[in-house]
């Protein structure tokens, strides 16, 4: 699906993704990549630039996990080392102490993923007490931040895109900016972001499609704890849009949902192009392969491993 | 989610089934049974496809689909 066909109204967010850790498991639609995959570009990076140890700060959170999880998984493989390990439970904001043990071995890199307050607070005091992070951030180390869980909410947010698409941005921009200049979060200072919020209103300059996504993101709705127990207040909450205005599109969360489903069906409805012209049988069958290559190929960051070359637009 | 796809792929299997091979009722099996058949069988290779080879083109997983598919619908339709 081309820029042109992704700016118009309805923009196919759905793709077919096997991570069998989130969503129902076998398969998913959405339009993210694996915390597999995060994980290893993360430390490829890392790598890449001479980094040996990791000291994790993340608070505790079903998404958080996956992804700490497989950033250590990613991280021994490449033979880096996590020589620190903090989990902390939501609204944690004191981390004078953990900083302190923390920058007492000497980490190279800190991986920090939380919602707020907790990653403001974390990254002012990130930088504060240890040297070893002032000496990162000064000698310009940055490790592409975001990575962040864009999981499993990769659906959600399209569908409060195509509630309040006038505000910019789409899921898929925000994936696709994975392998573009990273996201800064300012208390960070460039050292590392993860999962940012955007909770600083208009103090924040001008941000890009994928910056005001990713704020939108991480408001997010969790699709794995149940789809049924979501209720339309939450989507409402999340979206910032007004009751009355989720229900001048909208009458129940299910309308929402098959929304966000129909520009797949006139995908997979549409006939592939190149389709010989003697009669077939199953005319679904190459658009929709063809979609998901495509989405494949757009959600990864390039260079990584999926996405056939040949991918031809939905 | 998979529940809502394989719905919309039964669907477009099932509408394209009647329009090919009319409404009548089918002698070797139900209808339905043949809808969700082709759909599994669809959904289990797109499963193959991602979590195996993505070097295989769009095009060469659906010939794969078509080759083990369409002779079975072909049978069942009585369509020669």
């Amino acid at each position: 699906v081309g820029r042109a066909h992704r700016h118009a109204a309805k923009v196919p967010q759905i793709c077919v993704c096997s991570i069998a850790t989130i969503g129902d498991g076998q398969y998913n639609f959405t339009n993210i990549p694996l915390a597999a995959d995060e994980a290893e570009a993360w430390v490829a990076e890392a790598k890449s630039r001479g980094l040996k140890t990791i000291a994790i700060l993340a608070q505790q959170y079903p998404s958080i996990d996956g992804h700490v999880n497989a950033l250590k998984a990613a991280a021994e493989g490449a033979g880096m080392k996590v020589v620190y390990e903090y989990r902390f439970p939501a609204g944690t904001t004191a981390f004078l102490s953990s900083m302190k043990a923390a920058g007492a071995k000497k980490p190279d890199v800190y991986f920090v993923s939380a919602d707020e307050p907790s990653l403001t607070d974390l990254g002012k005091q990130i930088l504060a007490p240890t040297e070893s992070s002032r000496a990162a951030a000064d000698g310009g180390i940055r490790v592409p931040c975001h990575l962040a869980p864009l999981s499993l909410d990769g659906q959600f947010s399209s569908v409060l895109d195509i509630m309040s698409r006038n505000r910019g941005g789409c899921i898929r921009q925000a994936v696709a900016s994975n392998d573009q200049a990273p996201t800064r979060h300012p208390e960070l200072n460039g050292l590392i972001c993860f999962e940012e919020k955007n909770d600083d209103g208009g103090t924040r300059p001008a941000q890009s499609a994928h910056q005001t996504v990713a704020a939108k993101r991480s408001d997010r709705i969790d699709v794995r704890k149940d789809y049924r127990a979501i209720t339309v207040q939450d989507i409402i909450d999340r979206a910032d849009v007004g009751r009355s205005t989720f229900y001048s599109h909208y009458t129940r969360k299910d309308e929402l949902l098959r929304d966000n489903f129909a520009p797949l069906r006139s995908i997979i409805e549409r006939p592939a192009p190149s389709e010989p012209t003697r009669r077939r049988l199953m005319r679904f069958s190459l658009p929709l392969f063809r979609h998901v290559s495509e989405q494949q190929r757009l959600a990864r960051p390039a260079g990584q491993r999926w996405g056939p070359s040949d991918a031809a637009p939905g | 989610m998979l529940r809502q796809v394989e719905e919309l792929l039964a669907d477009i299997v099932r509408a394209e089934l009647t329009t090919l091979f009319g409404g009548h009722p089918w002698a070797q099996a139900p209808r339905e049974a043949v809808v969700r058949y082709v759909v599994g069988a669809y959904l289990s290779l797109l499963n193959w496809w991602l979590t195996t080879n993505l070097a295989t083109s769009p095009e060469d997983v659906d010939r794969i689909f078509q080759t083990l598919v369409s002779p079975g619908i072909r049978a069942v339709t009585h369509d020669t």
